[in-house]
């Protein structure tokens, strides 16, 4: 068995999987962690907990129809990360700098995603036309402390009893959404305000159907139907699901990792 | 390949340089952060010439967590100073090659 350094017992990256009927996330997933792990020098957990009796769904760009989504397990990740210090990352999201290694120096309980820049959509930022600002559960980092432990205990509370807190926060969307319930924990925990606690930086989202992504010159070429994008190395969060199920992006994978 | 092949890769390859630019700089914006002495700091030239100026050796910044840090002037200042550069750098460099990729 391969022994582990003090601080790779104690950090580490983990992303929640679970297949449906057209997507292979843990496969996905796991590519996802093996970049991860290259560019942070981090161990990875994969969780993949397929018993959860839960039903949600959510539009799928690639087939341009609503898909199964099982997407609950996310207030778990306190009780599973085996890590003191853990960076959460969904299956779509590709760590290809590494920005977040800098968040460990520094004093917090958890940071979450609060900006995000999409190639293609300007996405509303708050959770309804008369409600708050929303975060982006796509990243997501925290450390095992009395307050991680309140936050995720509160999230988990309102997955329960989402209808209650949907009304109470004027959401617009009848779904459960991860990005909403911690939105919500976040604001009740900080005294029902927003506090500028982050993980630094804005989430580059490509959020359209794409053909393929390359790595020339230390820059990212992403090609969809219509138009390249040249962008300089970052993390992305991938929305096409197809695209990383591709021969291009297992080729991508293994340039990187 | 056709031509007409031909044709029709070069026009999806096509780029937006606004777009691309716009992302650079959100990158950019990224990596001007630093992490010193327990803190996390936008290195920005208003920090820079705030620090410089300032006329004790020790003195405390607030991070971008809202946490004041003990700073060294002087270790500080150069750290910064050098990540600030390298990162405005490369930024220059990495805008004039997009630039020259520039389609739309």
């Amino acid at each position: 068995m391969k022994k582990l350094k003090k601080s790779e017992k104690s950090r580490g990256i983990i992303a929640f999987a679970n297949n449906n009927k057209i997507t292979d996330y843990v496969s996905i997933a796991k590519n996802s962690l093996k970049i991860a792990e290259k560019t942070l020098g981090l161990p990875t957990t994969l969780i993949s907990l397929d018993d959860l009796n839960y039903n949600n769904t959510r539009y799928d760009i690639d087939t341009e129809q609503f898909v199964e989504w099982k997407n609950y397990d996310r207030c778990l990740a306190y009780d599973l990360s085996p890590y003191d210090e853990t960076i959460v990352i969904d299956a779509d999201y590709l760590i290809l700098d590494n920005n977040l290694n800098k968040i460990f120096d520094c004093q917090w309980d958890y940071l979450l995603q609060r900006n995000n820049l999409a190639l293609s959509t300007n996405y509303p930022y708050k959770m309804g036309a008369n409600s708050l600002p929303y975060v982006w559960a796509t990243v997501f980092a925290f450390r095992k402390t009395e307050k991680s432990k309140l936050f995720f205990d509160l999230i988990s509370r309102i997955q329960k009893n989402y209808n209650y807190y949907k009304l109470l926060f004027n959401v617009d969307q009848r779904n459960f959404r991860n990005d909403y319930a911690f939105a919500m924990a976040d604001i009740i925990l900080n005294g029902y305000s927003i506090v500028p606690h982050s993980i630094y930086g804005t989430m580059i989202t490509v959020d359209q159907v794409i053909n393929s992504i390359s790595k020339k010159d230390n820059k990212l070429i992403i090609k969809d139907n219509s138009k390249s994008f040249v962008l300089p190395v970052t993390n992305l969060h991938i929305m096409s699901k197809a695209y990383l199920q591709s021969e291009n992006f297992l080729e991508l994978v293994d340039g990187l990792a | 390949m056709t031509n007409l092949d031909l044709l029709m890769e070069e026009i999806r390859i096509a780029t937006d340089f606004q777009i691309n630019k716009k992302i650079l700089r959100e990158k950019i914006q990224t990596d001007l952060h630093m992490a010193h002495h327990g803190g996390l700091f936008k290195i920005t030239p208003e920090l820079l010439a705030f620090v410089k100026t300032w006329p004790v050796d020790e003195l405390y910044l607030e991070d971008v967590y809202q946490n004041p840090i003990s700073i060294d002037k002087q270790v500080f200042l150069v750290t910064a100073q050098q990540h600030y550069q390298q990162v405005m750098n490369r930024w220059h460099q990495e805008y004039e090659e997009i630039k020259k990729i520039r389609k739309i």
